[in-house]
């Protein structure tokens, strides 16, 4: 088709529209009028549709936000038991197995592990944390750290108030002892005994009993071993037997627990001092007041302050001296028992066969005490570096059978393996 | 003696109403429109709401845009709403007008997109069955063959693409500029010749398919109402 045919066909039939449709009207004369009385009425209606879509819209912000805030309203904590598809419930007793840890994952991404035949239960959680009641046994706590947060672990009468650190708490039933050991942040501790909580923070450890008045158990008797003698003085010498039958009932010993008003740190006990890590303070009190008289005059936990304060300073002497005296005096208590893997500590460099005599003493005094897996561990390692052969296998063996997934469980294999 | 006396005439009494003339009963004052000077004068009127200057738009562009929209629609059914609407479109979105010249082409632009909206609206109400096709409005309602013509060239419009239809009307019928079908279009220049290149070819085609379309306008002596 040409161009030409293709205007004509165009033209035409637009001049057919333009004559043949019919475009005009009868208008009314007064149509403009009426026009602008539309347009008043529609100015109005359309300040009404805006008044009624600002108001419509602030109805459905407000609604969004209201389902915005239920929906984004924190749900309390949630749990899982080793990875079980189901969440935990509340206060149902959850227990580990004799050969691997319980671990129960919370929702917000804390974690806590129940070590072997340990046995515990969730009592409560809520939006900030959870209240975990460790009823028997060790358990291994990573808590996320939140400003506001509310978790709590209870272990027997004694509450650790958590903000979020990681930490190991275990309690004893038989012997009624609760140890904390910290490995990052701080924890606040409550619970009989305690005038005020105690803040434990850093690597710091909390031993405290919970038996009252009532005196520890009597402990095994084990060979004593030698005391080194300290700064000129003739050290007595310090047996598991001598010490025990020296102390005085125990009291609810508690590291900072107890507070004797005529002692010479009025103020504030080493215990206190020891509880906030204010280890110098220590040493510079007992040194105002003389040392023996401090030893003198500190009860058993101000004792085992003192002496880890001293230790902590490289006072290894007067170290020496506050962990013999907690021994001397309160034999029976759960501080003259620690006091004696300290000394084994002390003893190690110089001493190996001593440390390995302490050692030993601490394990036969508190079977099941924290430092157990320590102290033959060590032990062990001592007893490889020096004499090896049989005495080390019999240790490593020894070892592997209580703790074969303990610290030193790669070491006892190694001394194992031929 | 009797003295000749003039005969006065008897003039009929007025009543004091007929003393004053006063306006009939129910009778109105109206103001005339009035009459601006340019279209910049109009747009600042259309801006402060004035209801002289509504009045005014009116009388200026009513006639243009329900031209407009018949010819672009096919239909003069609900055209007063659609001009009414388009004038309203124009005064609320006056404000916002920066080139005075192209105020025609403003007002046209929104009567074809309110027309565009119109088709769309028709073409579902016609699918789902709601719409009947109307007639043509003729200038002779009494010519079958012109209302029979009409029929056939606004359903070979409908075939087309909106714009291509829009722009054919605006360029062929109404005689546009080009570069007023592209502001009325709301697009360039070239893609306006483009799509009325296309709109040509596609009409061309259709025509060819419509034996009453290909006989009426390749038929010389097509008789043209009011052409005559």
């Amino acid at each position: 088709m040409t161009s030409d045919k293709l205007g004509l066909e165009i033209g035409l039939a637009a001049e057919f529209i333009r004559s043949s449709v019919a475009t005009g009207s009868s208008q009314h004369p007064l149509a403009h009028i009426r026009f602008s009385e539309q347009v008043a009425a529609h100015a109005v209606r359309r300040a009404r549709r805006r008044n009624f879509a600002a108001a419509s819209a602030a109805c459905l912000i407000a609604i969004g936000a209201v389902c915005g805030t239920t929906a984004l309203q924190p749900k309390a904590l949630t749990f899982r038991v080793d990875n079980s598809a189901t969440p935990g419930t509340l206060d149902s007793y959850v227990s580990a197995p004799a050969q691997a840890p319980l671990e129960l994952r919370f929702s917000e991404g804390s974690h806590v592990v129940l070590q072997p035949l340990s046995r515990g239960r969730v009592s409560q959680t809520s939006t900030r944390g959870a209240t975990m009641v460790l009823e028997d046994g060790r358990a291994h706590a990573e808590i996320v750290h939140r400003d506001d947060s509310e978790w709590r672990v209870l272990a027997g009468p004694f509450v650790v108030g958590v903000t979020g650190t990681s930490f190991d708490v275990a309690f004893d039933v038989a012997t009624q002892t609760f140890v904390l050991k910290m490995q990052s942040g701080k924890v606040r501790v409550t619970g009989p005994g305690l005038s005020e909580p105690v803040e434990v923070r850093g690597d710091q450890r909390l031993v405290l009993s919970a038996k009252g008045t009532e005196p520890l158990k009597p402990l095994a008797a084990v060979p004593p071993p030698a005391i080194p003698p300290v700064s000129g003085t003739q050290a007595p010498e310090a047996s598991c037997d001598t010490a025990n039958a020296a102390g005085p009932p125990a009291t609810p010993a508690a590291v900072g627990s107890t507070h004797r008003a005529n002692s010479p740190q009025d103020a504030e006990s080493f215990g206190q001092l020891g509880a906030r890590g204010q280890h110098q303070r220590i040493i510079e009190l007992a040194e105002k007041h003389g040392f023996d008289a401090a030893v003198a005059a500190s009860n058993r936990a101000d004792l085992l302050a003192l002496g880890n304060a001293a230790r902590f300073a490289g006072r290894a002497n007067l170290a020496g001296m506050a962990y013999r005296a907690v021994r001397d005096r309160f034999g029976k208590s759960s501080e003259a028992t620690t006091a004696a893997f300290f000394l084994g500590r002390m003893s190690e460099s110089a001493r190996p066969a001593q440390a390995i005599s302490w050692y030993e003493c601490y394990v036969a005094e508190a079977p099941t005490g924290v430092w157990v897996a320590e102290a033959l561990g060590r032990r062990m390692a001592i007893l490889n570096d020096s004499s090896g052969g049989p005495a080390a296998q019999t240790a490593a063996k020894e070892y592997l059978e209580r703790f074969p997934s303990g610290p030193y469980a790669g070491f006892a294999r190694k001394i194992l393996t031929p | 003696m009797t003295l000749p006396v003039a005969p006065v005439p008897i003039q009929p009494m007025r009543s004091h109403r007929d003393a004053e003339p006063s306006p009939p009963t129910g009778a109105q004052v109206l103001s005339l429109p009035q009459k601006f000077a340019d279209e910049s004068e109009l747009i600042s009127g259309l801006c402060r709401r004035d209801p002289a200057s509504a009045q005014a738009l009116y009388l200026q562009y009513a006639g243009l845009v329900r031209r407009i929209l018949i010819q672009v629609l096919g239909s003069d059914r609900d055209v007063d709403d659609l001009v009414q609407d388009t004038l309203i479109v124009v005064i609320n979105r006056a404000p916002a007008l920066r080139k005075v010249q192209s105020f025609r082409s403003f007002v046209i632009g929104v009567a074809i997109h309110l027309a565009k909206n119109e088709i769309r609206r028709r073409t579902v109400r016609r699918f789902v069955g709601l719409d009947d096709a109307t007639e043509v409005p003729l200038v002779d309602p009494h010519d079958a063959s012109a209302a029979q013509l009409a029929r056939h060239l606004y359903r070979a419009l409908d075939k087309m693409e909106l714009m291509a239809r829009t722009a054919f009307v605006l360029r062929f019928v109404h005689g546009c500029e080009l570069a007023e079908v592209a502001a009325a279009c709301d697009c360039s220049v070239a893609t306006i010749k483009r799509k009325l290149a296309r709109a040509e070819a596609r009409f061309s085609k259709l025509v060819a398919g419509d034996p009453v379309l290909r006989e009426a306008l390749s038929d010389s002596s097509v008789r043209l109402a009011g052409a005559t």
